[in-house]
């Protein structure tokens, strides 16, 4: 039986070793995703409008231009009307975020994304970048969009707890999951999706997927695309949301009718706090 | 407690394949009380068969009585079929037996095919819903076949004992995804006790099985290469074939490229790296699986790659459709037409759908030109020509797996079309800074397949060789190797499918 034992001895070495693997926490996974920066640079129909943050390669997370500003500072220019935006997800928003960038800036708002390419909701639930985000930032809300990656999955099921687990995350700070803008048939992750954060939490970008038009990769959306799904996006948050009285982002006004608004102090279309913000913003360009 | 019932239950959507948690705890509980087992035949096949069947319950559910029915059908209706020689039993009567066997694979597997194409013609039948293939049923119909026809052709007798054909027919390790093992040489080997030590002088002669350390590293080493071709090689590539064909119109002519000999590799590290992990486990539970891939890639024609690749199924196919139809012996043209008739059979086996029949009617094609150039042509020779005859046979097998893979004339004929379409000079530089690891994985396995037979018996034996402690040091890094390039999905064995 001697080699009985030796085979017995192996698998034993085997579940320790597992065992000790599950203490560590490896790198990110290296896994493919359709994200592949710099592949179809030169095919690119556009340039991209700015450079993203990339999240997967190294722990530490790469701040855009807004992050860098001084934390202290813009919690300072925060009053109570005044919110602090966590824009976090995958490759697809990309040029979404600059659409809700200059919404969110354009009332008074401050605002922070993180990209995290080729991400998908495991990645979220089990690193600590979401948690670290929301320590760090302390966001009023979030905007939350991953799943692009995951209409390539087929047992979608298995991600209802990586959802639960995510929006578990957010602690109860307002919460919004923005579903992925399919570019193919759906698997069932946004009704998962649906399910799991609510109607009134959800928004589904699937319902625009025949009006978005596509990168050279097919998947994701032009620039110009990404401003209908953002303005979309927006106009749902402010009419149908949980959130619609929570912080006011939509409709878009062009600057010299915001200015209009603040100097005449008459506007009966906005509610207080956005004009609030709008002076605020005048005050702080001065 | 919960959370260990829980793994030996079945989950619908959560495969039970070799490389997962589940399964070594599965194989760890099983073997953790073999030893008490090994030493007495009854004991031990009851043991196992019971493993067995809780194997077939966790990987297919309900399922399992359709594979409980399947043996006590065969074995009871094999009690009713005497030797041919004996004249006894009609041919119909085998042919029941077989259409029984058959019946199940045809309504699981082919009854939304026939619907679809009976109301393409104008019909207007409803499709059957929630139709759920149970896993490995194309394998194990296939067992049951051969066994009654064996039988019947007093090539094997029906075996005698209940437990010895349930144990053959659900053997685990070859359950779900071959090798399409036959009962003539599996079944002579249940009676045979077994030893995990080397045989003594006195027991050179003897029957039994003698697992000594240049078997035993065979079975760890197997199953350690196929774990890192299906689940390290195969499911990375995987990752990228997805993306390349759920999306063919988005490809470039050299990301389409890619993408067909990613899925070339992919199904031969899926395939064979099940099937060697199959041959390794039986292995270490004192069993022996045939062979059932001989380095495909390497055939200079499709003849010899059909000797190389799925060899448990051609040779299937060869002995109970090929050669009862005539095999060669009828002249060459009727050869052509059962080589055709054979393989458009394959095709089907894979799948119930137009394109599997096309992909099996162009190998039969190529099986046919193949022959007839035999037959005419003076076969030129020389290295040159080995080297055209390797692409021309490579490209001929890769490109059909598009349609294999793809499932659709459509969506095969938009990917292989980008091929001539969308070529630029920049695309080489792009995606080598941006997939580096795709083209590392390619070139590895290429060179890994022209290894000769010799390089990989050195290394099995060097493997072999190593203390234990190493050996199961290299089992876990390979794990974490697995864990790094792993998508968050699970990727099922392809051939589960089929």
């Amino acid at each position: 039986m001697r080699y009985y034992w030796q085979i017995l001895g192996i698998l034993i070495l085997l579940w320790l070793g597992l065992f000790a693997l599950a203490k560590i926490e490896l790198p990110p996974s290296w896994s493919i995703s359709f994200d592949a920066p710099g592949l179809r640079a030169w095919l690119q129909d556009e340039e991209v409008e700015e450079q993203a943050v990339r999240l997967p390669q190294s722990d530490s997370l790469v701040q855009e231009k807004e992050q860098k500003e001084d934390k202290t500072a813009a919690k300072s220019q925060q009053d109570s009307s005044s919110k602090y935006i966590l824009l976090a997800g995958d490759s697809m928003i990309e040029h979404f975020k600059a659409t809700i960038k200059k919404e969110a800036r354009a009332h008074g708002h401050q605002i922070i994304s993180c990209i995290w390419y080729g991400s998908h909701t495991t990645q979220w639930s089990k690193k600590k970048k979401l948690k670290e985000l929301i320590k760090d930032y302390q966001p009023d809300i979030i905007f939350f969009s991953v799943g692009g990656n995951e209409t390539l999955f087929r047992n979608i099921e298995d991600r209802r707890p990586y959802i639960r687990d995510i929006k578990a995350q957010a602690k109860g700070i307002p919460f919004i999951w923005i579903g992925p803008p399919n570019w193919k048939e759906d698997n069932g992750f946004n009704q998962i999706l649906k399910e799991e954060i609510g109607d009134s939490c959800y928004y589904p970008s699937i319902e625009l997927r025949n009006q978005l038009a596509r990168k050279s990769d097919g998947a994701h959306p032009t620039r110009k695309a990404s401003v209908i799904w953002a303005k979309a996006y927006l106009e749902w948050f402010a009419q149908q949301s949980a959130y619609k009285n929570h912080c006011w982002i939509w409709p878009s006004l062009p600057k010299a009718e915001r200015r209009s608004y603040v100097k005449t102090e008459l506007d009966s279309l906005l509610p207080q706090r956005a004009l609030g913000h709008s002076v605020r913003i005048l005050e702080l360009n001065k | 407690m919960q959370a260990l019932l829980d793994l030996l239950t079945y989950q619908e959507n959560m495969p039970f394949i070799f490389n997962s948690g589940r399964f070594l705890f599965f194989f760890s509980l099983l073997f953790a009380a073999y030893g008490l087992v090994v030493g007495h035949k009854t004991a031990r096949l009851a043991y196992l068969t019971a493993f067995s069947l809780l194997f077939y319950y966790i990987s297919s559910g309900g399922f399992l009585l359709l594979l409980l029915f399947c043996i006590l059908f065969n074995f009871f209706f094999a009690q009713l079929l005497p030797p041919k020689e004996e004249e006894k039993s009609p041919p119909a009567l085998l042919s029941l037996g077989i259409l029984v066997n058959l019946s199940f694979l045809l309504y699981y597997k082919y009854a939304n095919f026939f619907i679809g194409n009976l109301n393409g013609l104008g019909l207007d039948y409803p499709l059957i819903h929630n139709l759920v293939l149970p896993v490995g049923i194309s394998f194990f119909t296939f067992q049951t076949i051969s066994y009654l026809v064996d039988v019947r052709q007093g090539k094997i007798p029906a075996a005698t004992s209940l437990l010895d054909f349930a144990f053959y027919l659900s053997f685990f390790p070859q359950l779900v995804a071959g090798p399409i093992v036959r009962a003539i040489d599996f079944l002579p080997q249940l009676g045979r006790k077994i030893y995990y030590r080397p045989a003594r002088e006195e027991e050179a002669n003897s029957k039994a099985f003698f697992l000594n350390k240049a078997l035993l590293g065979t079975g760890l080493f197997l199953i350690l290469k196929g774990l890192l071709k299906k689940a390290l090689l195969a499911d990375y590539l995987g990752q990228y074939v997805d993306l390349v064909f759920s999306q063919p119109e988005g490809q470039t002519a050299l990301e389409a490229l890619l993408g067909i000999y990613a899925y070339t590799i992919q199904i031969y590290g899926d395939f064979s790296g099940y099937s060697d992990m199959a041959i390794g486990i039986a292995l270490l539970l004192g069993f022996e699986l045939p062979d059932n891939f001989r380095r495909p890639y390497r055939a200079l024609n499709i003849t010899d790659f059909w000797r190389r690749w799925h060899i448990s199924l051609s040779s299937w196919l060869r002995d109970y459709i090929y050669i009862p139809l005539g095999g060669n012996r009828k002249g060459p043209l009727k050869q052509y037409l059962f080589l055709m008739i054979t393989m458009l059979v394959g095709g089907f086996w894979h799948g119930a759908s137009w394109a599997f029949v096309f992909w099996g009617g162009m190998h039969g094609l190529g099986l046919m030109l193949h022959k007839a150039w035999k037959l005419w042509a003076n076969r030129p020779k020389g290295k040159v020509w080995a080297v055209l005859a390797w692409v021309l046979n490579f490209h001929f097998v890769a490109f059909l797996w598009v349609y294999f893979r793809m499932g659709s004339f459509e969506g095969s004929n938009l990917l292989i079309g980008r091929l001539f379409t969308h070529w630029q000079a920049a695309q080489w530089e792009a995606f080598w800074l941006a997939r580096p690891t795709v083209v590392v994985f390619l070139g590895l396995a290429l060179l890994l397949h022209s290894f000769s037979d010799k390089d990989k018996q050195n290394m099995q034996n060097f493997f072999g060789q190593l203390p234990w402690a190493f050996q199961a040091l290299i089992f876990l890094l390979a794990l974490v190797l697995i864990f790094q390039f792993q998508s968050a999905d699970v990727a099922p064995f392809i051939y589960f499918q089929f």
